[in-house]
């Protein structure tokens, strides 16, 4: 089936979900009344997402009533401290300080050479890269945090 | 008339700030006795949205282990941030908020890890999609189908935290985009690319024969 200059997926899958407004649809239906190859799209859209449900965890009775005492018991440890996470924030500048430091040196003794391929070295940037993002993300959490209440 | 110009899709409006419904009154009233040190509430609290929590993570995931950890961390960070909750929107949609930016920072750690020890995958390392095929899984997912999880889960690896997070927003949780962009924070033409893009990946791992791509 041909398609047009006009077709447009993405806008299916917005329909599909009734996620277009009202000028959105009409558009589309006049677009669909003209062309098989979305009809047969939406179809097939239609087919492969109506009956897809997420899998899912059952929590029993007891796994609930335990890891509820679990949460509960934690944030009454961690109940007075407001400042915990500006707290661990400044550790982890701290710390990656320090492990940025040290880290050519653990990796040259994990692999027992200093690195000299471009994989390796790509690893080594990779790694820099790991610490930075948990760095910066909890950083960014934490700003979220306050934001969100 | 060619819509793809005047089509709704690519917008670049700013992220809504108020639009989820604010908080009842039994909720507030549920974290006024919190803040006043009442525990007994705390775990009333916890148990009403425990298993929504739990699931909301373990689809996005696919682990029930870490689903349950992240869950914990997400009612720990609501206990810790209480002080200065305005209440503006409902507990359910500020557990929203926060099971999905845990579940997007773990998987994007989690995606640079595998990138670090990629080179050290051997053919006897375990499949990380035969992890999903979790043992634990409800009812319901028996009827689901071995396959069908498997697959549905493999396409989920494919994506990023946050287009499997809009997409299980969407699909599973019926949330609709305007409020998912308010979640996640994006733009909802962000969002809706997200989604596009997750329905896309979905639909390639279960009908390779057709023709999925635009
Ligand atoms: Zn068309």
């Amino acid at each position: 089936m041909k398609r047009q200059a006009t077709c447009n997926e993405k806008e299916l899958v917005l329909f599909y979900y009734g996620e277009l407004d009202a000028a959105g649809r009409q558009r589309l239906q006049s677009h669909l009344a003209d062309c098989p190859a979305c009809r047969s799209r939406l179809d097939a859209l239609q087919r492969s997402l109506d009956h897809l449900s997420m899998p899912g965890v059952t929590l029993s009775e007891i796994e609930k009533t335990r890891l509820t005492a679990v949460i509960t018991e934690k944030a009454s440890q961690r109940a007075k401290p407001q400042r915990w996470l500006l707290g661990s924030a400044a550790a982890a500048v701290a710390t990656l300080a320090i492990s940025l430091m040290i880290l050519p040196g653990n990796f040259a003794r994990w692999t027992g050479q200093l690195p000299q391929s471009e994989t390796e070295i790509g690893m080594l940037q990779d790694m820099e890269l790991l610490q930075n993002i948990d760095l910066l993300e909890n950083l960014d959490l934490l700003q979220d945090f306050e934001r969100i209440g | 008339m060619d819509y793809r110009n005047t089509a709704a899709v690519i917008e670049v409006d700013e992220v809504p700030e108020q639009l989820s419904e604010p908080m009842t009154d039994s909720e507030s009233l549920l974290l006024e006795r919190i803040r006043q040190g009442d525990e007994g509430a705390f775990t009333q609290l916890v148990s009403g949205h425990l298993s929504s929590v739990v699931n909301l993570a373990y689809r996005m995931l696919g682990d029930r282990q870490e689903a349950e950890d992240l869950a914990q961390e997400a009612f720990l960070r609501l206990h810790r941030s209480l002080p200065s909750f305005r209440g503006d929107c409902r507990i359910k949609t500020w557990l929203y908020k926060v099971v999905s930016r845990l579940v997007i920072d773990h998987i994007r750690r989690e995606q640079v890890r595998r990138r670090i020890f990629f080179f050290r995958k051997h053919e006897d390392d375990p499949d990380p999609v035969a992890n999903f095929a979790d043992p634990s899984a409800s009812p319901s997912d028996q009827l689901l189908g071995q396959e069908t999880r498997q697959k549905l889960f493999k396409a989920m690896e494919k994506l990023s935290g946050r287009q499997r997070a809009v997409f299980v927003l969407r699909h599973q949780e019926g949330l609709p985009l305007k409020e998912i962009a308010q979640v996640l924070h994006l733009k909802e033409g962000t969002v809706k690319a997200h989604l596009h893009r997750a329905v896309q990946c979905i639909r390639q791992e279960f009908t390779d024969q057709e023709e999925v791509t635009s």
